[in-house]
């Protein structure tokens, strides 16, 4: 397919060239997408000639095509004056900092004075900036913000906290239980930077606490801390009893929900409205949720490609529910951060798409290799495939006659020498369906 | 008329903007603020599919134009068309790369093409979901690119062969400037770097060496792997490929003959050649934070007439042998079950310990097998346009593509038909010179805009810098 050119596009192409490689290489504070977005679109927008005013992603027309290009060409002496004012600004800045003791970069400078500079070009001629000036100005910014604890200062602060709450904690729902991280007291302190959903539980404190302070919320980060520290020590890491109910009935939810018509029914027809219950689980969001995945794996590439690599679901769906169940508790932990009132069946759905269309196709494939519980010893699985292949009917045979074949064989310990029939049935789930193979 | 772009509402209720991608060499996911771009690494020349994971906002406009966004919102727009978009292009790039990362078939410079990738997604961010992706990744590798810098700095260096590399070195140290705290001694050491690598690079850089060695192809084309004694015959013996998506990557070789076994005197031997080194890894150590971890393997034995396994055995890494090896004495009863069937229906299944057997008959494992022909296929014309042994690059490509076709086309129920066509068509465009081609569309209109171009390695889907470096010691053969 032939893409149609933007004004957008044609100003990436422009601020592209040679002339630019040192305006904007990294770090210098005048970064692309910021000269484009607030200097580059808002001086050739200010000073349209050619009919409407387009949107900066519109298609342009073949004839208003090379209006608009010489149009641009026109405006590049002036969106290369802009850029050198905004590197003359962010220069002074940086030096006013240093002067001043305040942290920043050229790069978190680059939008704040991309905007204002732009701002200074839509006029015709441009309004004067002093660089001196703007700077200062825009140096208060940074002095203003809630700072957040540094790990040291939560670590002086909060450990002994942390370490009281949690041994008096009752841990009545352990992570390992749906597959959201191990049992154990999570670090204070992670040795590595972790900033991966795929953790879960296994986050420490104080990965959990910068979560606060990523994007654009600036909170009180004494408020922060005590409350992370409390979140920390609670059941699956969240307060709120719903939000632990909304991932019991995500980790108990079928993978493999009969036919796609019906599910599609199912999920269609799903409640948003209501509010998750608070019982252990709630069995309406686990229906639900089974029909999503189901209608997810029939319908969407990553599904298909999922299945024709590793096989039907039923093969994975312990690292599925896993992913799910981690990536579902990023969105629970931010839906207790903004301290949202209620959570409705919709914040579920809401949040399961992302699970199954980013954290799957990311995660299975790879956990998949590591399969989160030991394989039973090969010796075992040997012995067990040389009785059913020198014995043969009880491959079609019921576990009761697998049992009572292999204790005649190898006594009363026969299942330290050979795999019980839910062991095989786990490998093979064709394997003893006639009964229940309960032995 | 302006090519349309589709825009619908799947089963599940989830807005999908683009066409179905096929994907015969596999797909891969970027997930963005909006949803997840599927990126067909055979076919960078259509239109990537953008999955909404919830409203459209600034993804969705940067990568297909309001028109479509608003589509995508429910707003009555009449027939949205493509229009152009960098950052559509370079997250096209981006899928590429990771594709190579996990699927290449050949020993590229791994850690060339993760620095490569951390620098186009630096410049990505406000696109790229924050939670699946590690802006201060590229933390791990600063030192390492501190000491690759130095020594591209050499007048002699290897580094200085081909212009790429040096390039995404300067783009890496760049990346990592951005993410340290000005006035540190890493800070410091990073913009010396930097100061001396571009003033180098504006020198000029040497040509690569026509004389040296390259064994480009081993990985694309059959090739049995170690020899397993001598003496007498083994009772049963046999050559198979590894599942790529039944063990780590990088942990095996990815030729289609990786694994030998053979049955002499009631035991079970198995022999699996190693991924081989990439040619420059002595120079180009990865930090310890992201190197490849082999994983445990285990060889499963089977029979077509039997649906169980018949035997499992550990496999041991023998760096020094180049392999994975393992043995086991069978079960009489396993012995005497094989002496009653033909050598050509015994398998190996070579996987990960602890993951679920699967026989490797069947639909699925000759799926698995297309899906690896077509990687060689693409990894092949991927060389091609990086290197000079063009010529037998493409007809390596097209051997490839064309047994993809065959595997893809025998599936039952017509199911790789999709898949097969765009083997075909990407074969036929490498007997052809594998050059770009403008493609007739029945709905398209000739006199109104240049029909699109079928180019699977230009524009964002060019050759990454390991790919050139790997084939700047290709040899003449045009």
């Amino acid at each position: 397919m032939t893409p149609t050119p933007t004004v957008h596009s044609l100003l990436f192409e422009l601020l592209s060239g040679p002339e630019w490689t040192q305006r904007l290489a990294r770090g210098w504070g005048a970064q692309r997408t910021d000269v484009l977005r607030q200097i580059a679109s808002r001086i050739v927008f200010a000073r349209w000639q050619t009919g409407r005013t387009p949107q900066p992603t519109d298609p342009l027309s073949v004839e208003r095509l090379p209006i608009v290009e010489a149009m641009i060409d026109k405006h590049r002496p002036l969106i290369a004056e802009a850029v050198d004012l905004q590197l003359r600004i962010v220069g002074t800045a940086v030096e006013l900092a240093a002067e001043q003791g305040i942290k920043v970069t050229r790069s978190a400078l680059s939008e704040p004075v991309s905007s204002v500079v732009g701002a200074a070009y839509v006029q015709d001629p441009p309004a004067r900036l002093d660089p001196q000036e703007v700077a200062q100005h825009l140096l208060l910014r940074f002095t203003g913000r809630p700072q957040r604890l540094t790990d040291d200062e939560l670590v002086t602060q909060y450990l002994e906290d942390y370490h009281r709450e949690w041994d008096t904690s009752p841990h009545r729902d352990r992570p390992s239980s749906i597959g959201l991280g191990s049992d154990e007291r999570p670090p204070f302190v992670h040795a590595r930077r972790e900033n991966s959903w795929q953790l879960g539980t296994d986050r420490s404190v104080c990965g959990r606490y910068r979560l606060y302070f990523i994007g654009a919320g600036r909170h009180d980060p004494r408020t922060c801390a005590d409350e992370e520290v409390r979140r920390a020590c609670a059941g699956f890491g969240l307060l709120r009893p719903e939000h632990r109910t909304a991932l019991r009935s995500i980790s108990i939810a079928s993978a493999d929900a009969g036919r796609l018509a019906d599910a599609v029914q199912v999920w269609n027809n799903r409640q948003q409205t209501r509010t998750v219950a608070t019982g252990p689980v709630d069995e309406s969001l686990t229906l639900e949720i089974a029909a999503k995945i189901r209608v997810w794996f029939g319908c969407s590439s990553a599904g298909k490609q999922l299945t024709a690599r590793q096989g039907d679901v039923g093969e994975y769906s312990e690292v599925l529910s896993m992913a799910l169940v981690r990536k579902v508790w990023m969105g629970l932990h931010a839906h207790e951060r903004n301290e949202r009132p209620v959570l409705a069946a919709a914040d579920i759905h809401r949040l399961l798409g992302p699970a199954l269309d980013k954290a799957v196709p990311e995660v299975v494939p790879q956990w998949m290799l590591e399969p989160p519980t030991d394989p039973p010893s090969l010796k075992r699985c040997n012995r067990s495939y040389a009785v059913l292949v020198e014995h043969q009917p009880l491959l079609t045979g019921t576990a009761t006659e697998y049992v009572e074949f292999v204790h005649r064989k190898y006594g009363p310990a026969w299942s330290e020498l050979v795999l019980t029939p839910d062991e095989l049935r786990d490998q093979f789930p064709t394997l003893f369906t006639e009964e229940d193979g309960d032995a | 008329m302006p090519d349309e772009i589709e825009v619908r509402t799947a089963p599940d209720g989830a807005v999908v903007i683009g066409p179905e991608p096929v994907g015969a060499a596999g797909l891969v996911f970027v997930a963005l603020t909006d949803g997840v771009l599927v990126v067909d690494p055979m076919a960078p020349h259509n239109v990537p599919q953008l999955r909404l994971t919830g409203e459209p906002a600034e993804a969705t406009e940067s990568l297909f134009g309001t028109a479509v966004a608003g589509r995508a919102r429910g707003v009555d727009v009449p027939a949205p068309e493509l229009v152009a978009s960098p950052e559509r292009d370079a997250l096209v790039r981006l899928g590429i790369l990771r594709w190579l990362h996990e699927r290449s078939p050949v020993s590229l410079d791994l850690p060339l093409v993760v620095v490569e990738q951390l620098a186009l997604e630096a410049g990505l961010t406000e696109l790229l979901d924050p939670e699946h992706h590690a802006p201060l990744a590229i933390l791990d590798w600063v030192p390492a690119l501190i000491e690759w810098s130095g020594r591209a700095r050499g007048t002699d260096s290897d580094f200085r062969r081909t212009a790429e590399v040096a390039e995404v070195i300067l783009d890496g140290l760049r990346t990592a400037e951005l993410q340290l705290e000005s006035g540190g001694r890493l800070h410091s050491d990073v913009v010396h770097e930097i100061e001396l690598l571009t003033a180098i690079s504006a020198w000029g850089l040497s040509g690569a060496d026509p004389d040296g060695a390259w064994a480009v192809l081993d990985e694309l084309r059959p090739q049995p792997a170690d020899d397993l004694g001598h003496g007498d015959l083994p009772s049963w013996h046999g050559n198979g490929p590894v599942d790529w998506d039944r063990t780590p990557p990088r942990a095996t070789a990815r030729h289609e003959e990786a694994v030998s076994w053979s049955i002499r005197g009631g035991a079970l031997s198995v022999v699996v050649d190693l991924f081989p080194p990439a040619p420059h890894a002595a120079v180009l150590a990865a930090p310890a934070a992201a190197a490849d971890r082999p994983g445990r393997l285990q060889a499963t034995l089977y029979a077509s007439s039997w649906p169980l396994p018949l035997a499992s055995i550990d496999l041991e890494l023998r760096a020094e042998s180049g392999a994975w090896m393992g043995t086991h004495q069978l079960d009489p009863a396993v012995l005497q079950h094989i002496s009653r069937v033909a050598e050509t229906a015994l398998f190996i299944d070579v996987h990960a310990r602890g993951t679920r057997h699967r026989a490797p008959i069947g639909p699925a494992a000759d799926r698995a097998s297309a899906a690896r022909w077509a990687a060689r296929g693409l990894s092949a014309l991927r060389l091609a346009a990086a290197g000079r042994s063009r010529a037998g690059l493409l007809s390596t490509a097209s051997q490839a593509l064309t047994r993809a076709a065959t595997f893809y086309s025998g599936l039952p129920d017509g199911v790789g038909g999709p898949e097969a066509r765009q083997c075909r068509a990407l074969a036929q465009w490498a007997t052809g010179g594998g050059t770009p081609l403008n493609v007739w569309r029945p709905n398209g209109s000739a006199e109104a805009d240049t029909p699109p171009v079928f180019d699977p390695v230009g524009g964002p889907a060019g050759p990454s810098a390991a790919e050139v470096w790997y084939a700047a010691d290709a040899p003449r053969s045009e």
